[in-house]
């Protein structure tokens, strides 16, 4: 928890001078959290395209709305709440793209990733295990174990963020991890062995 | 010593991973200390959740912040052209209407090139609209004529 406190309290001046109009703060800002808030869309959403489009439509909100930020919550409460109401719209508007894309089938050309394969080969492997771990949990699961195991935030702190009480929060962590090291386990049979109730 | 491992394996499913490193004092992370099976299968979890969590750390958007940060000004201008637009076009519309409906008003008719349009007969409104609202009658010396002022 240490790790997100932290950064919060050396973004105060960035974020004064964004709110200022400072366009060299702004960019100082998001750099730092671009990656962030990517790994939290991809947590939230399962899907890098979708991941994606989600950071992209943040990045816009936060330029829009960063002026009306009072300093009440953290940032990363508030930014994480920010990227959370960019999935959810833009995940509405996708569903509503894919109706319409069912009725009329289009052939779209494949994008060529313009990085070399070698970052895209790690990254795919990476990719593919996130998915592995990541795919059969519910979105609240995924966003709980992501933002409480993986990056550290309290279950105080995502109760806040997801606006749930700390029981439910437990709730989906506990389930979440479960499936998770299920999986874990799964790959490792011996180690199970013996044990009354087997995975 | 096998139900204390069972028990102990299933909390091992829900636990902090504090607990699955064998740190703390709760008689889980006891357990993890003292039982090398127990101990073996928590090292595990906490390694596949490390590589998890190494992974999705991994992970970077296609799109450089560079190209990122422009798209954001770009689009935040078009933004800002088109709230302009839309926060003027209603009041350009009914100073429109207005126009259109003095200009209908007028005794077109009985007008010749040359003709004077008839003047406004009073400087004063014949009805003003309450305090917040914007709205003023005025009659003109053609009777079949009114002005209606929105300001």
């Amino acid at each position: 928890m240490s790790g997100p406190a932290r950064r919060d309290d050396s973004d105060q001046a960035l974020i004064r001078g964004a709110q200022a109009g400072e366009g060299a703060a702004f960019e100082d800002l998001v750099r730092r959290y671009y990656g962030q808030i990517y790994r939290w869309a991809v947590a939230r959403t399962g899907d890098r395209d979708e991941a994606e489009d989600v950071t992209q439509e943040t990045l816009l909100r936060l330029h829009r709305h960063l002026p009306s930020f009072d300093g009440r919550s953290r940032f990363s409460t508030w930014l994480y709440q920010v990227t959370r109401s960019a999935a959810a719209d833009l995940h509405r508007k996708r569903a509503r793209r894919e109706r319409l894309a069912l009725r009329v089938k289009r052939h779209t050309p494949v994008a060529v990733d313009p990085r070399g394969d070698e970052v895209v080969t790690d990254e795919r492997r990476a990719s593919d295990l996130v998915k592995t771990f990541l795919e059969e949990l519910s979105e609240r699961q995924r966003e709980v174990f992501d933002l409480v195991d993986l990056q550290g935030f309290s279950t105080v702190d995502v109760s806040e963020m997801l606006r749930m009480e700390p029981v439910t929060v437990r709730s989906h962590l506990f389930r979440a991890r479960k499936a998770i090291r299920k999986k874990i386990l799964a790959a490792r049979p011996e180690l199970v062995e013996g044990y009354g109730q087997q995975v | 010593m096998a139900s204390k491992c069972d028990a102990a394996f299933e909390a091992l499913l829900e636990a902090d991973p504090v607990e699955l490193a064998g740190r703390g004092d709760s008689d889980l992370a006891a357990h993890v200390r003292e039982c090398e099976r127990c101990g073996a299968v928590a090292a595990n979890l906490l390694a596949g959740q490390e590589q998890l969590a190494a992974a999705l750390l991994e992970l970077w958007p296609r799109t450089d912040v560079a190209a990122a940060l422009q798209s954001v000004h770009e689009r935040g201008r078009r933004r800002l052209a088109w709230e302009r637009v839309s926060r003027w076009g209603p009041v350009a519309a009914a100073a429109a209407i207005a126009a259109a409906m003095v200009l209908q008003a007028l005794p077109a008719a009985r007008m010749v090139p040359g003709d004077r349009v008839p003047a406004v007969s009073q400087a004063e409104p014949l009805l003003e609209a309450p305090s917040g609202q914007n709205v003023m009658v005025f009659e003109t010396r053609d009777r079949s004529a009114k002005v209606i002022w929105f300001n």
